[in-house]
């Protein structure tokens, strides 16, 4: 489900261009503060356009900053902690052991993934895998403005009637 | 350590190196060609941000509103060349209209819950802005026929509900007209349509402005061409509808109405190919049919209906087949003649088209077909529909326009009457402005647009540029013309059409 509408897509992009009035981009921007939906969808935005400008070198970038969103605060969740005995435990505590050590472990793969590959690492993984999805995509992005409001066959052999759009006479 | 650290210790490890076994996946070769066709977009800084905002804002797309537009464009991609550009044309002016819709009312539109939703909202707003254009007058009349509505419905309600009553059957029988939808006053698409029907009649004078001060008088009605008349009389009022034929009637009179409702009709019903109706006994044949007819049948000469052979006289009132019987009967007399001297009726072999048509075949048609495609054409003699349908599909297959016979003379006298002025390139498939468009600016140098003198103003530089694309792209004209294969224009031909060797079908 999308949680921007289309006027804030727009004004988004032009935030991100730096072309938002004063007033608007404190709008935006607080409109993200309050709705961590939102958000979260800005934020891919964001690096969908950011990357875009890598197209399609795939390059990685050092400049590679958050230019708007790093304002937001992001609320980190607390993370559990396991304490361990000694001691000889009953089976259930052993069980309760493994399952925690398991989500450690699990943890402990993905920082150490994230130590491994430095930020622009990642950048570079991101903008392939958006390449893929722009070059997959491409034909129909390219006619997204004549897509985006068809439903389908049925409904553009509907619009072609002379009373709607069949009719190219310019009077109508 | 315990057994139970000696176990735990290396599953921990395994699992902690899963995620940095998640490489990212390569993009695939298979996408080079539209990996470089981005590239080239950077070459054109403010089509590119344009590209780019529309490839932000379609991958924001929920998954399934991506899914329906891929689906729309696959299903676009399987129509027929020609389909596919004429739907793209009504995009794009869709399109273009939302564009200029003030946003309230583009709204509406875009978020409306579902497509019939949306199409009823569209449907509304072009009523609107339609009657926004009207005169004065007709708005009035319009509204105060709106707030008369509801109590002429009253009216109505209350005289059809009273039957016993002196008056009220009558007062319900007066307001029920103005309150039935085929004759409503407030049917704006009936408005709509006689509007449309005026600025084509502006369109047509436009192109005689000088003509009332020269010789010629303008057509109005059959008796002002009689070298139309009994065509009209004869070949084409048999092949029209009951609408149609009202239509025509109607027209008399007006000009420019009259021949150009005679031309739009001539043109959807020419005698060569077969439609929904025709002459269906002896006596509903052209004159001149009927005594060739009757002299392959007698040739001392004999008149009368009962020297009609047998044969027609059974299939009477059957169509094709009383048609499909006569052809047959004239190609077993082993008389090849035409069944008309003067038009294109019914033809089964070369001699019976007309001088355009034989022109076409010669100089067109023929130096394009393959051994086969001669073979089937030629195998399609002596039969009707099949030959003219064979030469049609033919045509169609190579994107080329029959000229059949529609009015008596030169086709060019009647262009003045035509309103569209197709814009297809003979000879090749069609393609979306659009697409057109991508290719001007990715693959055109600026001398090139200039040798090609292409113009947004001039329709003509869409043939020119559909010719230089396909020139460039030899693989693309193939692979369209092998898909529009597969998807004729004219479906309903196919039942007619007889190959070699396969059963002979029949609608």
């Amino acid at each position: 489900m999308a949680y921007l509408s289309e006027e804030d897509r727009t004004n988004l992009v032009a935030y991100l261009d730096g072309e938002l009035d004063e007033a608007a981009a404190q709008a935006l921007e607080a409109r993200l503060s309050n709705d961590p939906h939102a958000r979260a969808e800005a934020e891919g935005l964001r690096r969908t356009w950011e990357l875009l400008d890598y197209l399609p070198r795939a390059e990685a970038s050092t400049s590679f900053t958050h230019r708007t969103l790093e304002k937001l605060a992001v609320q980190t969740a607390p993370r559990p902690t396991l304490r361990m005995t000694r001691s000889r435990l009953p089976w259930w505590l052993l069980a309760t052991g493994w399952a925690a050590a398991v989500l450690l472990a699990a943890a402990g793969g993905l920082t150490a993934a994230n130590l491994l590959w430095p930020r622009n690492q990642v950048v570079q993984e991101e903008t392939i895998d958006l390449e893929s999805q722009i070059v997959r995509n491409l034909r129909v992005i390219e006619r997204k403005r004549l897509y985006e409001h068809v439903d389908d066959l049925e409904f553009l052999r509907e619009l072609d009637r002379p009373d709607l759009f069949g009719d190219d006479d310019p009077g109508w | 350590m315990s057994r139970s650290w000696r176990t735990l210790l290396p599953a921990l490890a395994l699992l902690a190196a899963l995620p940095l076994a998640a490489l990212p996946v390569p993009p695939a070769e298979d996408f080079a060609a539209q990996r470089a066709r981005l590239a080239a977009w950077r070459n054109h800084p403010a089509e590119y941000a344009r590209r780019k905002a529309d490839a932000v804002a379609f991958l924001a797309l929920p998954a399934a509103r991506q899914e329906r537009m891929r689906r729309l464009d696959h299903d676009l991609s399987g129509l027929h060349s020609s389909a596919r550009k004429h739907l793209f044309d009504v995009m794009e002016r869709y399109a273009a209209w939302l564009e200029r819709l003030p946003e309230g009312q583009r709204r509406q539109v875009i978020e409306a819950p579902d497509k019939h939703t949306r199409l009823k909202k569209i449907k509304e707003i072009r009523e609107g802005q339609w009657e926004r254009r009207q005169p004065l007058a007709v708005r009035q009349q319009l509204k105060q026929l709106r707030a008369l509505r509801p109590a002429l419905g009253a009216v109505a309600a209350a005289g059809l509900a009273s039957p016993r009553s002196d008056f009220g059957p009558a007062v319900g029988a007066l307001a029920a007209p103005f309150l039935a939808p085929a004759s409503d006053p407030l049917a704006i698409a009936q408005l709509r349509e006689e509007e449309r029907q005026r600025r084509s009649e502006w369109r047509i004078a436009l192109r005689h402005w000088d003509a009332p001060g020269k010789d010629h008088p303008l057509p109005a009605r059959l008796a002002d061409v009689p070298e139309v008349e009994a065509y009209v009389k004869q070949y084409l009022l048999p092949l029209l509808a009951p609408d149609e034929k009202e239509r025509l009637q109607r027209a008399e009179g007006r000009w420019p109405l009259f021949p150009r409702t005679l031309v739009e009709l001539a043109d959807r019903h020419p005698p060569a190919l077969p439609g929904p109706r025709g002459p269906t006994s002896f006596k509903e044949l052209p004159q001149d049919v009927q005594a060739r007819l009757l002299r392959s049948a007698h040739p001392k000469g004999l008149k009368g209906d009962s020297i009609v052979p047998k044969m027609l006289r059974v299939l009477q009132g059957r169509w094709p087949q009383y048609a499909e019987s006569v052809v047959d009967f004239m190609a077993k007399r082993g008389r090849p003649l035409a069944l008309s001297e003067r038009y294109e009726f019914w033809p089964s072999r070369p001699t019976h088209l007309s001088a355009d048509v034989k022109k076409f075949l010669k100089d067109r048609l023929q130096i394009r077909l393959t051994e086969r495609e001669k073979e089937l054409l030629h195998k399609s003699e002596d039969r009707w529909p099949e030959y003219p349908l064979r030469i049609q599909e033919l045509a169609d297959r190579y994107y080329l326009t029959v000229p059949w016979q529609t009015l008596p003379g030169k086709r060019q006298l009647w262009d003045a009457y035509r309103l569209s002025s197709p814009t297809r390139a003979d000879g090749l498939p069609e393609l979306p402005r659009a697409e057109l468009r991508d290719f001007a600016v990715l693959e055109l140098k600026p001398q090139e647009w200039a040798a090609l003198d292409l113009s947004a103003d001039d329709p003509s530089s869409y043939r020119r540029l559909l010719v230089e694309y396909f020139k460039r792209k030899p693989e693309e004209e193939r692979r369209l013309r092998e898909q529009d294969a597969r998807h004729p224009l004219r479906p309903q031909a196919a039942p007619f059409l007889h190959v070699p060797g396969g059963p002979k079908g029949r609608p």
